[in-house]
């Protein structure tokens, strides 16, 4: 069984914890990453650690932790390192409806503009905030870290399976220590639904207070 | 800057899929009608997406089968458009979203589908 109080320091981009199994693949990085301004919590929609593993492999998106159904930290991308999990984001203030005027203007002007394919009205709402800085928006790709639990699509219900007792432990841990190690108070840490424009059921049932 | 899955990547992405083909090839997926649209919370950008049974056949000619993966990559948008059809010859209802995914149910089957090259359908200029 993990040690619940197994401690930890981030050397190089490593997390060393006798609880972080090493399965950093260079493949995902994509470049430095200076500064952490968020945790973005996942769920990966396939069956196994192993194929999730396999997909980072061919070096797209992935993220910097794959926790498996048993609990079983992977690290997989350095945590000075970009990694692509997080796709276009939504924007804070309008789904906080406290946008100031100008703000929410501009915002609408991009969601509703007429004669426009909705995924890119998505897409330039995601390039309008990424020039904001965190709490302003969301963290996204350029400055926050990926934890990917492993869990299967259910077709038939069309939903996530629920994270498991032992995935949200490990998840609890890691956020945690994270958190310490970066300095990122409570409200960094979000599920990728919230952030982006994703599949409900992703991640609804992780915690990790 | 906010780094994203760029747009070839995308196309990979969709290309890579080894269960890659027309849902509507060989009748596998037939009697393509529209039932009704909605929106949920956070959509009311998108809550004018309408699609006629013209256009729902159009985007399921145009739409590749993807895995539960590739769909996790992909934007879930909360505006769709909801249908009937029949899978294989066994009824089935079906669902597409105003970002270019789908997903069709069947008592014994599900598909998961997305379409790169429906914007025209999807609030497009000739929506």
């Amino acid at each position: 069984m993990a040690d619940p109080k197994a401690t930890a320091e981030i050397k190089n981009g490593k997390l060393l914890s006798s609880r972080v199994t090493d399965k950093v693949t260079s493949k995902i990085e994509k470049g430095l990453m200076s500064s952490v301004a968020g945790i973005v919590v996942h769920q990966t929609g396939g069956a196994s650690a192993q194929s999730a593993l396999s997909s980072y492999e061919k070096g797209e998106a992935g993220a910097h932790f794959l926790v498996d159904t048993d609990g079983t930290i992977y690290q997989t991308a350095r945590v000075d390192q970009k990694c692509w999990h997080v796709g276009n984001l939504r924007s804070r203030c309008y789904e906080s409806k406290t946008c100031s005027a100008e703000e929410l203007t501009a915002i609408k002007g991009i969601l509703f503009k007429k004669g426009e394919a909705y995924s890119v009205r998505i897409r330039k709402l995601s390039e309008h905030e990424s020039k904001k800085n965190v709490p302003d928006r969301y963290p996204g790709n350029s400055d926050s870290i990926g934890i990917e639990l492993v869990a299967p699509f259910d077709k038939k219900k069309n939903a996530y399976a629920a994270v498991t007792e032992a995935q949200n432990q490990s998840l609890a841990w890691l956020v945690g220590t994270l958190q310490s190690a970066l300095t990122l108070p409570d409200g960094r840490v979000h599920t990728h639904p919230e952030v982006s424009y994703k599949q409900a059921s992703e991640a609804s049932t992780a915690k990790w207070k | 800057m906010q780094a994203k899955l760029p747009g070839t990547a995308l196309c990979l992405l969709l290309m890579a899929c080894s269960g890659c083909a027309d849902p509507t090839e060989g009748g596998k997926l037939a009697d393509i009608k529209v039932t009704d649209h909605g929106s949920e919370p956070g959509g009311e950008f998108c809550s004018d997406f309408r699609l006629d049974d013209a256009q729902a056949r159009s985007f399921f000619s145009r739409a590749m089968e993807i895995d539960t993966a590739q769909l996790h990559e992909l934007d879930t948008l909360p505006c769709f458009v909801r249908g009937t059809a029949s899978l294989l010859g066994k009824p089935a209802t079906w669902i597409v979203r105003a970002g270019g995914t789908a997903e069709v149910s069947a008592e014994s089957a599900q598909l998961l589908m997305a379409c790169r090259e429906c914007d025209d359908l999807l609030g497009g200029k000739t929506h």
